[in-house]
C-alpha cells in the first residue's frame, strides 16, 4: 500500500499584497532602505568632513541641491513610519506587570511618545541654537 | 425552514483524482443563525458526502475546523453565514500540507510541539508531597498563553510558516514562552535549545498576523518577541567567562 | 539543534531600530532645516561640526549611533528580501552575505572617517 499524496501549497510570490496588514508590514521592512541609505550619507558626510573644510563645503552643496533635499524628505518620511510602527510593537515585546494586571499597551505607547518628543525637541534646539 | 441560499465554494483535494486542488461550488439552503460549519455539515450529510473536513465541539474549544474562509484564517464554528451576501469561499488553511480536501496535515505540528518541551521542568526531584505554591500575579504572566487551543489558524496566517517548511512556528513557541514564564519551571534553557535554534524565534520578522487571528485572544507575535529578548541576554550571558557554553 | 549565533545580528538590529525611532527623525529635519537655509547656515559649519566630531565623546556617539543605523538595515533588509522572493538556501546564503558585506563596508568607512578626524 502506497501513502496517500499530500498536496504541498506553495506561498506566492506576491502574497504580501493579499491583506492591508501585509502591505503594512511590507512598507515597515522597506523603512530599512530609507535608513540605510541615509546612514551611508552620514558616513560618506563624516569621512568628507574628515577631509578638511572643502570637502566637507561640496558634500554640504550636494547634500542641500534640489536633488539632496528630495533625498532628505524621502527618506524622514521612511523613518517616520519606522518610528510609529517601532512604537506600535514595543509594547509585544516589553509588557509590564503591575501585580495580576497588565499595563495597557496605549500607555506604554504614549510613554514612548512622550520621551520621542521630549528627544527630538532637545536635538532641535541643539542642531538649530 | 431555510431563511436564504448561500453559494459555497470549497477548494477540493482528492488524492487519487486530481494533483492541484479544484473549487467546487454548492447551493446550500441556510438558516440565519448558522455558522460555516453547519454549511460544511449540510454538504456532507445532504449535498456530496465526498466532502471531507474535521470538526468536533461546535463552540471554538476543539481547535479542529480552523479553515480559511474568504482568504482569512477561520474558524468554520466560529464564523456566521450572515456575514456573506452571495458566496462563502472555504479552502484548507494555507502553509500546511493538505491531505484531502479541508484536512491539513497535524502532524508536522505535533513534531514541532514536542521539540519545545511544552510541560514544566525542574532542577531537581522535587519529592511525592512537595506543594507548588504559585501567586495570582504569578499565574496572570502567562495564563494566556494556555489558552491556545492548537487550531493552527496562526500557522496559517504566517508568512514565515510558508517560507520555512522547519520554523517551528507561533503556536508551538508560545507554548514555550507559558512555560518559560511559569514560576514553577526551570527549563528555559533546555528549550532554547529548540526555541533559540536556526529553526526557533530567529525565523519570525514580527508580521504579526499570528496574534490577530487567534480565536482565543493568544498574543503568539509578542510571545516570540520576548523569546528574542530572552535568548539574546542568554547569548550575551553564555559569552561572560563562567557562563553557559552553547 | 543547536542554539543558533542569530543574537549577534538581532541585538543590534532591536538597539539600532529604537535609536533610529527615538532619534533619527529630528537629526534629519534639523539637517533638512538647516539644508533648506531655515536654520542658520553656521548650525552646519564646518567649524561646529569638526568640533563635536572630533572631540572623544562625540567620535564614540557618533560611530555607535551610525554604526548601529547600518547593522539594523542590513539585518531588516536581508530578511526582507527572503519575503521579497529569495528563497532557495543558496541564494538566500548569498543576499546576506551581500547584505552584512555592504554592512561592514560602510561600517570600515565610519570608523575609518572617525580615526583620521
Amino acid at each position: 500500500m502506497t501513502e496517500p499524496r499530500m498536496y504541498h501549497p506553495r506561498l506566492p510570490l506576491f502574497w504580501y499584497l493579499r491583506r492591508p496588514s501585509y502591505v503594512r508590514y511590507m512598507l515597515r521592512e522597506l523603512t530599512c532602505i530609507g535608513i540605510g541609505a541615509y546612514a551611508i550619507t552620514l558616513a560618506v558626510g563624516l569621512l568628507r568632513l574628515a577631509q578638511g573644510p572643502a570637502a566637507w563645503q561640496g558634500f554640504w552643496q550636494a547634500f542641500s541641491s534640489p536633488a539632496g533635499v528630495a533625498f532628505q524628505v524621502v527618506a524622514l518620511a521612511f523613518t517616520l513610519y519606522h518610528t510609529v510602527s517601532w512604537f506600535q510593537l514595543a509594547p509585544s515585546t516589553m509588557p509590564i506587570w503591575r501585580g495580576e494586571t497588565q499595563v495597557p499597551p496605549a500607555r506604554i505607547r504614549l510613554a514612548h511618545y512622550l520621551v520621542f518628543a521630549v528627544v527630538s525637541i532637545a536635538i532641535l534646539l541643539i542642531v538649530g541654537f | 425552514m431555510s431563511d436564504r441560499t448561500l453559494s459555497f465554494e470549497i477548494l477540493r483535494y482528492r488524492p487519487e483524482q486530481e494533483d492541484e486542488p479544484v473549487w467546487q461550488s454548492y447551493d446550500v439552503p441556510c438558516r440565519e443563525d448558522w455558522v460555516v460549519l453547519d454549511g460544511l455539515n449540510y454538504i456532507k450529510d445532504h449535498l456530496d458526502g465526498t466532502l471531507s473536513h474535521r470538526w468536533s465541539c461546535h463552540m471554538a474549544v476543539c481547535g479542529s475546523c480552523g479553515v480559511m474562509i474568504d482568504g482569512k484564517p477561520a474558524l468554520a464554528c466560529k464564523t456566521f453565514v450572515r456575514d456573506f451576501t452571495d458566496t462563502v469561499q472555504v479552502a484548507p488553511l494555507d502553509n500546511l500540507p493538505v491531505h484531502r480536501d479541508l484536512i491539513s496535515d497535524m502532524e508536522g505540528f505535533a513534531d514541532k510541539l514536542g521539540r519545545v518541551e511544552p510541560y514544566l521542568i525542574t532542577d531537581e526531584d522535587p519529592g511525592d508531597n512537595a506543594e507548588f505554591r504559585q501567586s495570582p500575579a504569578q499565574l496572570a504572566v502567562y495564563r494566556q498563553y494556555t489558552m491556545c487551543i492548537n487550531c493552527l489558524l496562526c500557522y496559517a496566517a504566517c508568512p514565515q510558516v510558508g517560507l520555512n517548511p522547519g520554523y517551528l512556528g507561533p503556536a508551538a513557541l508560545a507554548l514555550a514562552q507559558r512555560y518559560n514564564l511559569d514560576s514553577r519551571d526551570a527549563g528555559r534553557s533546555q528549550r532554547e535549545e529548540a526555541t533559540a535554534s536556526e529553526d526557533g524565534v530567529w525565523e519570525c520578522t514580527f508580521v504579526g498576523e499570528c496574534s490577530e487571528v487567534c480565536p482565543k485572544a493568544v498574543d503568539p507575535a509578542g510571545a516570540i518577541q520576548q523569546m528574542k529578548l530572552a535568548s539574546s541576554l542568554d547569548w550575551l550571558g553564555g559569552l561572560l567567562p563562567g557562563g553557559r557554553k552553547s | 539543534m543547536a542554539r543558533s549565533n542569530k543574537p549577534m545580528l538581532w541585538l543590534p538590529f532591536a538597539a539600532g531600530g529604537t535609536l533610529a525611532a527615538f532619534v533619527l527623525p529630528a537629526l534629519m529635519l534639523s539637517l533638512l532645516l538647516a539644508a533648506l537655509g531655515i536654520f542658520p547656515t553656521q548650525a552646519v559649519s564646518y567649524e561646529r561640526l569638526q568640533a563635536f566630531a572630533g572631540h572623544p565623546l562625540g567620535k564614540g556617539a557618533l560611530l555607535v549611533f551610525l554604526l548601529l543605523l547600518v547593522w539594523h538595515a542590513a539585518h531588516r533588509l536581508r530578511m526582507t528580501l527572503q519575503d521579497l522572493g529569495v528563497r532557495r538556501l543558496e541564494t538566500r546564503l548569498w543576499a546576506a552575505r551581500i547584505c552584512y558585506a555592504a554592512a561592514a563596508a560602510a561600517s570600515a568607512l565610519i570608523v575609518y572617517a572617525l580615526w583620521i578626524l
